[in-house]
């Protein structure tokens, strides 16, 4: 029973990639500019025998339906193509940027939790009071602002203006990085014995990890408030009381321990937003990870490394949400059928 | 305000009396303030050039980033554009275009959702997975990958934003066609032979539409954010374009001239407060059921 439902999940998580490929394909071929202008010289591009040389090996002289099979066979192969600026593999450069944005997108998501699970319990004990209102407004403005202003601004407060935070960057640029081992800066930094480089990394992220937590922080705090409300009525709870236990222990023991399942899975949810919203953190805040990677890449038109990105957020959502499904597959058996 | 009063056309025919709706209407304070925000800048984008003390565009060398003053009432930006007008004019640069790809992404993913629900089986199950494909792809990252892949402008945003934003409301769409189908009067109305195309017309869609016009309200704000952002990136507006996103990127580094890029911000911020109360008001007012309290 739960192999089907494993099997029929993985079956649609593959077919998912594969329209996710034939996506990033397609967009690469609206490209109205000749492909071969970009890397050939003007004198190059002119001849014709370099033409088709260059064109059969990239398989551009044949049919579309071929080509994509071509394309398709290189991105399973891990072959993403070479990005135009870097001139180095595209998935080289994704591996290179992808532990930054993961740290980041790491300690927004703390942050979002930290916050919004004690603002969304705030909410639900003040329910339709002016308390409730004010904290719906807090996490309203965090969602409604572009979040690349929101960066710009708290960059003008902390770091300009009051001078408590760090610069952009992910490290102050007087020390030097830690010989890369995993990728991740503070782990990087740790296995070195740079406590010096550790303690610097951590403070360049926390204004970029509050800008970004703020910005996910509404649905956390909205689902854990709807969550406890709904719990708030419960039996369990009236006998929680009446054995006597503090409000706070009712709260917090009780009520609120049931209530963070649906938080959990919601946060799972907001991956994606996550995702979206670290690509303009990370532009904001010269931050060297994958986001900052892919704006470089399209303002300078650089095709292969655009659709990398394209490809590697789209097929690690769709990874994330395989495993939330599967999850909820163990945790709920009503929904394998 | 129209775009308050009319939902309520829309559906006074049924749920409650027309008076009680009204009494709801005047009663949602997010409605009110939703449609006053959207109302004032809807005001300010059409006055736009009557209001504005300078052209957005003329240039003024000698006043380079001046700070605010009663001259220059948001300052100027490095090429002694006045701040002010800019922000003004960047109302009837982003708003029509966020209203239109909602619009346009709004109508084909209704439709989609609509046919794939309505028909089911295998109709269903391949446009369900052109969805979920569309789906994976954060919407910023994909929006961006069109737009550089056919050259920055505005025309081109708008066509990502629609590429990006129709599959939600096919899926939003498809569950609410899948709850009002299993409805008695749905039964009905097929039992007494009635053809396909006037059931789905005349009583699945009308009782299926209300979360979509929600939904659709709302995005217009997620519209002006990803427009914004685009320009912002310099794949959206071209300078030097009156947009917002493209005027904070003017300011960005600039710490020391904040008035650049702050008020383009409070600008998007206001615009998108503005259509998620209006948001929050519609849904209050279309489906009292949903109400999280």
């Amino acid at each position: 029973m739960f192999l089907r439902y494993l099997g029929q999940r993985l079956a649609f998580a593959g077919i998912a990639l594969f329209g996710v490929i034939l996506v990033a394909f397609l967009v690469a071929h609206m490209v109205p500019a000749d492909p071969l202008a970009v890397v050939l010289s003007d004198t190059a591009t002119k001849d014709p025998s370099i033409r088709a040389a260059y064109m059969r090996r990239w398989g551009l002289d044949r049919p579309l339906p071929e080509q994509f099979l071509f394309y398709l066979a290189n991105v399973l192969h891990g072959d993403l193509g070479e990005s135009f600026t870097t001139r180095r593999p595209v998935l080289r450069d994704l591996a290179q940027f992808l532990p930054g944005t993961i740290e980041l997108s790491v300690a927004a998501f703390a942050v979002s939790v930290v916050f919004g699970v004690p603002l969304g319990v705030w909410a639900a004990l003040r329910h339709n009071r002016s308390g409730d209102h004010a904290a719906r407004l807090i996490s309203l403005v965090g969602a409604a602002s572009p979040i690349f202003w929101t960066g710009l601004i708290a960059l003008y407060i902390f770091y300009y203006f009051l001078r408590w935070a760090p610069g952009p960057g992910q490290l102050d640029p007087r020390l030097a990085r830690p010989p890369v081992v995993t990728g991740f800066l503070l782990v990087d930094s740790l296995i070195a014995g740079r406590v010096d480089a550790f303690l610097s990394a951590l403070r360049h992220l926390v204004l970029p990890a509050l800008v970004l937590g703020w910005f996910i922080m509404g649905l956390t705090a909205r689902t854990t408030r709807s969550a406890l409300l709904e719990v708030l009525g419960a039996d369990y709870l009236r006998t929680a009381r009446a054995k006597g236990l503090g409000e706070g222990r009712v709260i917090g023991l009780h009520a609120l321990r049931n209530a963070l399942i649906p938080v959990l899975t919601v946060s799972g949810l907001a991956f994606a937003s996550l995702l979206s919203g670290a690509v303009l953190t990370e532009t904001v805040f010269a931050w060297p990870g994958i986001g900052r990677y892919a704006v470089t890449a399209a303002t300078r038109l650089d095709y292969p490394a655009i659709l990398g990105v394209t490809l590697l957020t789209a097929v690690v959502y769709l990874a994330v949400n395989l495993v939330v499904d599967v999850l909820y597959g163990v945790l709920d058996p009503r929904i394998r059928v | 305000m129209a775009g308050a009063a009319r939902p309520v056309a829309i559906s006074a025919t049924r749920g409650p009396t027309a008076p009680a709706r009204w009494a709801r209407v005047r009663r949602s304070r997010a409605l009110w303030a939703g449609a006053v925000i959207v109302g004032a800048w809807a005001l300010l984008a059409a006055m736009g050039p009557l209001l504005v003390p300078y052209s957005p565009l003329d240039l003024d060398v000698m006043s380079r980033l001046e700070p605010p003053s009663a001259r220059h009432l948001f300052g100027t930006d490095e090429a002694g554009r006045d701040n002010f007008s800019r922000v003004v004019y960047g109302a009837r640069v982003t708003i029509p275009v966020a209203f239109g790809a909602v619009v346009v992404a709004s109508t084909f993913g209704v439709g989609v959702g609509a046919v794939s629900g309505y028909v089911g089986g295998r109709v269903d199950e391949v446009l369900m997975r052109v969805v979920d494909v569309v789906l994976a792809f954060p919407s910023i990252v994909l929006a961006m990958a069109i737009t550089a892949a056919l050259g920055p402008g505005l025309p081109h945003a708008m066509l990502a934003i629609v590429l990006v934003g129709w599959a939600e409301y096919s899926r939003l769409m498809r569950g609410q066609i899948l709850a009002a189908k299993a409805n008695d009067y749905v039964l009905a109305a097929r039992a007494l032979g009635a053809p396909a195309w006037r059931v789905l017309l005349r009583h699945v869609l009308p009782n299926a539409f209300p979360p979509a016009v929600v939904k659709a309200t709302l995005d217009i704000g997620n519209a002006v954010i990803l427009i914004a952002a685009l320009s912002f990136i310099g794949l959206g507006a071209v300078p030097p374009a009156p947009e917002w996103g493209a005027m904070i990127a003017a300011g960005q580094a600039k710490f020391e001239y904040w008035w650049v890029a702050t008020f383009p911000g409070l600008a998007i911020l206001s615009v998108v407060l503005g259509f998620n109360f209006l948001g929050d008001g519609l849904q209050d007012l279309l489906n009292p059921r949903l109400r999280d309290d």
